[in-house]
């Protein structure tokens, strides 16, 4: 149906799509940080001077350039393309560029998304869901190539809703299902994704849920009639999930990537130390967006599962049980439970009136549908998305301001890094500088090449033993200067408060050479000497 | 319908309810560490000592009675009438009288629960529930006085189901007139009491919301009337809780303790859950099982199990201690879910299979409820099992799992004859070994600090989490409270600092713990040179000349 030709001044009023486009801004500049809690992961650093090195090099490193303590040990860098990309922006813009960009990206992302649930239910309902996807998933917006799963894994879903809904209560015997193009693209996307960010076996994990789906209604159904058509549909998605392992393999490491990411999300250091591989912490006040998504997750399950649809409460099981177990998961399942709890909720809406509860509910829902109703009308009519644009525009102008605002200062939070400690550390270019993986980052952001660091937030290249050994000097375990020994470590920088800086006042092995109140900087006594 | 007689030998014969309450003991001794998962906690410690202050003064205390560092400051022995159990218990048989009491305490909470589970359905359902039910609330097992409150929790869920079913009397007594009486003692015992409360408001909330919601109220008469009366129920709980030894104060104390964010980010037991523990996977199965069910009661227009489950599934995920409440919490409503389904699938448009072997399935249950009527009339099986667990436990060489005693690999029990040498001394421990501390040498030594957090307070225990992970001022706050002798594990980070020190020297090192001694003469003089510093952020002029240097303690081979 073609959209209706609508008067200039609709067209510059903002829709409920310039709202979804916009939330993300408002989430970030007004309950979060801003651009702090943007940059609060000093990752970027390294993925940017990674994306550096190949462009100088022109080629992939296959082995480590950052570490003193691994020097030239393999090294998967599995997101090359998304840290040239994060490069080149640093290059064009300093970190103002990567930091606009990646606010633009998370504002793709949830426009996609509330068009994507839209299709399910009425712009009501979708920028209520939108909102509670994107206040979830909040917690871990960071300018980081992740962000760029989330916009794949909404384009996926798109692509595989499209297809179902094409072949919905189709049964085309031996015929081909309608629409395989949408799954066509699904492997060409994997190309893509597998050279941007691990994440993306999220994408293959989808398809292969949506072929369980069909595969289950055809098992627990009792209408046979539908299982030709289900088993015809449960084998394209079966192909395309298979395709896309084949189109990982399109990568600079090939089948080893897929090996080395196994091996990397079974380690079991990750959730013991990595913050980001921890279960979730529900005294945050980020988790109660969390929370009533998981409720309203656990809702569209049972409706689902009563409605004999299998493939929504799979995909909400699976991405549920992944976010309690790591709350980096939660921004995939908030993204992913979207459409389905979008969907139940708008069958709610629809059928609560005819359901026997009390009369001032169903008056309610009539009434609400109405609105519903008429709003979608309105958001049907086209727009100019202005406000968007406008909104996008004035977030850059303060970034690029002279002195713009603590929040929208592009730098990582020199309360939080050892700016001050910089100058001291740059006086000794040969020194071996121990300090924890947080700050290695921020060294290899500030001082490489002249430096490199003894470990950095790549923990899938340090690997298990490594980072054990990082915990153990760090909370100073007998066995924490043999360690540092080992290495050749002659400089130590710490925060204030470490345990290590305790115990490394105490020691006469080790000279405190640098002090601001933020972090210490310790030299060994014969490198002082 | 009148029970059938049974033959003598069916009446030995083990029985569903012999398995539920067996099924603790299995997992205790068998999956877990035994008595010592009972005694992984050192507050059982102090809760026994502090009954046996009571018997011995004939009052509860109100002020503290365990600490050097806030000596006489107002305490409020809460669980007192647990503690005085519990140190009667290790008066007349040690620790493996509070060990074979605990296990006797969860086996007669999960037979409870069964019996209260097999009410909604069939046996077999029944006891798989409480499988899952005890197996999610097995991460808490410790034998402490919170196992009263899951023992009070069955039985007032039990009074509350029996009221909604009609029954409403006890030996003419209402229901909900004998749960404030029972308040009165489980205030007394522990201080989860108003989870009772809160169990019989949420019976009052779901009437009220089927009469709000419902669209027939003609099919509700009376739920105003049932709403009202257990809101009066709760209401005078909350009454009968005022009597306790501190009044008012008790619950002004709870609220103040309970909100505290100190608890959320540093008490493991007050932290959400580890989805990665594999334990938690009968967690988070029992929430799958209770998120089907609410969705099926509400479909049912029932909104007390809903409101139930949520409630107890928010409290789980935000602090892990609160997982076995909603275990128990869930078991009901989940089981009669489950035994709904399958009363209906044969009818539902599902697959023939599927249909089938629903239909098998309800006709073995069928089977077994006949039979669990008939056999275990006398519960010969539980008790010969709780005799050999106790036989076990009380055996002169008893194999590990069964010795009831704090873990000597986890606890300094090593180093206390040397602690033992100097009465006087100051020491300073972390809160679980404080426990243990009070546990073995309470009353001639004092603690810093122990498992007490409420008593401690947030900024007490921020200092000490400050002294633990070597904070700049950590020597200023010893100093502050004049400790002259540090007993750490080896591994903490403390350790590393005073085998650094000139300060202070090592005096035992058994490969478990460490005693530092202060290297000065007299209690509060140690601390010189750090009291001396700015106090802001750093103390420059704590190094020490290299000659005094000692070593490092070399004990890999130990650990």
């Amino acid at each position: 149906m073609e959209a209706p030709s609508s008067p200039f001044v609709l067209k510059l009023l903002p829709s409920f799509t310039d709202l979804a486009f916009l939330m993300p801004m408002v989430l970030l500049f007004g309950r979060m940080n801003g651009l702090i809690a943007l940059f609060g992961d000093c990752d970027t650093g390294w993925h940017i001077r990674g994306g550096e090195w190949i462009v100088a090099n022109h080629r992939i490193p296959l082995h480590d350039v950052f570490s003193f303590s691994k020097r030239g040990d393999p090294w998967f860098a599995w997101s090359w393309l998304a840290d040239v990309g994060y490069a080149w922006l640093n290059a064009m813009g300093g970190l103002r560029a990567v930091a606009l960009f990646s606010i633009l990206l998370i504002a793709v992302i949830f426009t996609l998304l509330f068009h994507l649930v839209g299709g399910q239910s009425s712009p009501l309902v979708a920028i209520l869901v939108t909102v509670l996807a994107a206040g979830a998933s909040s917690i871990h917006w960071l300018a980081r190539p992740h962000l760029i799963t989330l916009l794949f894994v909404v384009l996926f879903y798109a692509a595989l809703e499209r297809f179902a809904d094409l072949n919905a209560g189709v049964n085309p015997g031996h015929t081909r299902p309608a629409g395989v193009r949408y799954l066509a693209l699904l492997p060409i996307g994997t190309i893509l994704w597998a050279n941007i960010h691990r994440g993306f076996f999220v994408g293959i994990l989808t398809i292969a849920v949506f072929g369980a789906g069909e595969v289950l209604k055809i098992v627990f159904s009792g209408n046979q009639n539908e299982s030709r058509g289900g088993w015809l549909r449960a084998r394209w998605y079966f192909a395309t999930a298979a395709a896309c392992v084949a189109a990982s393999l399109i990568n600079p490491y090939t089948y080893r990537l897929l090996r080395h990411v196994t091996s990397y999300l079974g380690a079991t250091s990750n959730w013991q130390h990595v913050m980001e591989y921890l279960s979730p912490n529900f005294h945050s006040p980020t988790a109660v967006f969390f929370e009533a998504m998981l409720v309203l997750a656990a809702a569209a399950i049972y409706w689902n599962l009563s409605k004999c649809r299998f493939t929504e409460p799979l995909l909400l099981l699976l991405w549920a049980h992944a976010a309690l177990l790591a709350q980096r998961n939660i921004a995939i399942f908030a993204v992913i439970a979207a459409v389905p709890v979008g969907r139940a909720m708008q069958e709610w809406l629809d059928e609560l009136p005819r359901w026997n509860v009390a009369g001032w509910v169903r008056s309610a829902a009539l009434s609400f549908n109405r609105l519903a109703a008429s709003t979608g009308e309105t958001e049907a009519a086209g727009r100019w998305h202005l406000a968007s644009a406008l909104g996008l525009l004035m977030v850059a102008a303060v970034i690029w301001a002279p002195n713009p605002p603590k929040a929208f200062r592009a730098e990582f939070d020199p309360d939080r890094y050892p700016a001050g400690a910089l100058a001291t550390l740059r006086s000794d270019p040969s020194a071996r500088i121990f300090t924890d993986d947080e700050w290695g980052d921020y060294l290899i952001w500030s001082l490489y090449p002249s430096q490199k660091v003894f470990v950095d937030g790549r923990d899938d290249f340090y690997g298990d033993d490594f980072e054990k050994r990082l915990n153990d000097v760090l909370s100073v375990k007998y066995d924490w200067e043999q360690t540092l020994g080992g290495y050749g470590v002659d400089t130590i920088l710490l925060p204030v408060n470490a345990p290590l800086s305790g115990v490394l006042k105490e020691s006469s092995r080790w000279h405190l050479v640098f002090d601001d109140g933020k972090a210490l900087v310790f030299r060994s006594a014969g490198k002082v000497a | 319908m009148e029970r059938q007689r049974a033959p003598f030998i069916f009446k030995l014969w083990p029985s569903f309810a012999d398995l539920a309450f067996l099924m603790p003991m299995v997992f205790l001794f068998g999956r877990m560490d035994g008595a010592r998962t009972l005694l992984s906690d050192g507050d059982t410690g102090w809760h026994i000592r502090t009954g046996e202050w009571i018997v011995a003064h004939r009052a509860v205390p109100m002020r503290d009675i365990f600490s050097f560092s806030k000596p006489g400051d107002p305490w409020y022995a809460w669980e007192w009438l647990s503690d005085v159990v519990f140190a009667w218990l290790n008066g007349h048989g040690g620790l493996r009288g509070v060990v074979l009491f605990s296990v006797l305490l969860l086996a007669l909470t999960f037979t409870l629960l069964f019996r209260l589970v097999r009410g909604k359905s069939n046996v077999i359902v029944a006891i798989l529930i409480t499988v899952v039910a005890a197996d999610a609330s097995s991460l808490h097992w410790l034998a402490r006085p919170h196992l009263f409150t899951l023992l009070f929790l069955v039985l007032f869920y039990a009074a509350l189901e029996r009221v909604r079913e009609g029954k409403e009397r006890l030996a003419g007594i209402p229901y909900l007139a004998i749960l404030p009486v029972a308040t009165v003692l489980w205030t007394n015992l522990h201080g989860g009491f108003f989870v009772g409360t809160l169990m019989i408001a949420v019976y009052g909330a779901g009437e009220v919301l089927q009469r709000v919601l419902s669209g027939d109220r003609s099919e509700y008469p009376g739920s105003w009337l049932r709403a009202g009366r257990y809101f009066l129920s709760a209401l005078g709980c909350m009454a009968a809780s005022l009597i306790n030894p501190y009044w008012y104060r008790l619950h002004v104390h709870m609220a103040a303790y309970l909100r505290d964010p100190f608890n959320s980010q540093y008490i493991q037991e007050f932290l959400s859950p580890d989805f990665h523990n594999p334990e938690v996977i009968f967690f988070e199965i029992m929430l799958v099982l209770a998120a089907a069910a609410a969705g099926w009661n509400l479909s049912r227009g029932r909104f007390t199990e809903p409101l139930l489950l949520l409630m107890w599934a928010h409290a789980a995920l935000l602090a892990g201690r609160n997982i076995e409440i909603f275990a128990i919490a869930a078991a009901v409503p989940v089981a009669g879910s489950i035994q709904e389904w399958l009363d209906r699938l044969p009818e539902w448009n599902l697959a023939g299979w599927l249909r089938k072997a629903a239909g098998s399935f309800n006709r073995l249950a069928a089977g077994a409820s006949k039979t669990e009527a008939a056999t275990g009339g006398w519960r010969f099986v539980s008790a010969m099992g709780l005799l050999l667990v106790a036989a076990l436990i009380y055996a002169p060489n008893p194999p590990k799992k069964f010795r009831a005693e704090f873990d000597p690999k986890k606890y300094p029990a090593g180093a206390l004859a040397t602690i033992r040498r100097d009465p006087s001394a100051r020491i300073f421990t972390n809160d679980e070994w404080g426990d243990y501390l009070i546990w073995s040498l309470y009353p001639v030594q004092k603690v810093f600090v122990d498992g007490r957090s409420d008593f401690y307070g947030a900024r007490f225990e921020e200092q000490f989490i400050d002294v633990i992970n070597v904070k700049y001022d950590w020597e200023k706050i010893l100093g502050r409270y004049r400790v002259d002798t540090i007993l750490l594990p080896i591994n903490a980070p403390l350790s590393g600092a005073l085998k650094e020190s000139t300060r202070w020297r090592l005096v035992f090192d058994d490969g478990v713990a460490l005693v530092f001694r202060s290297s000065h003469e007299g209690p509060g003089a140690l601390n010189s040179v750090a009291q001396t510093g700015s106090g802001v952020s750093r103390d420059r002029e704590v190094t020490k000349p290299k000659a005094s240097d000692r070593a490092i303690t070399e004990i890999k081979t130990k650990t």
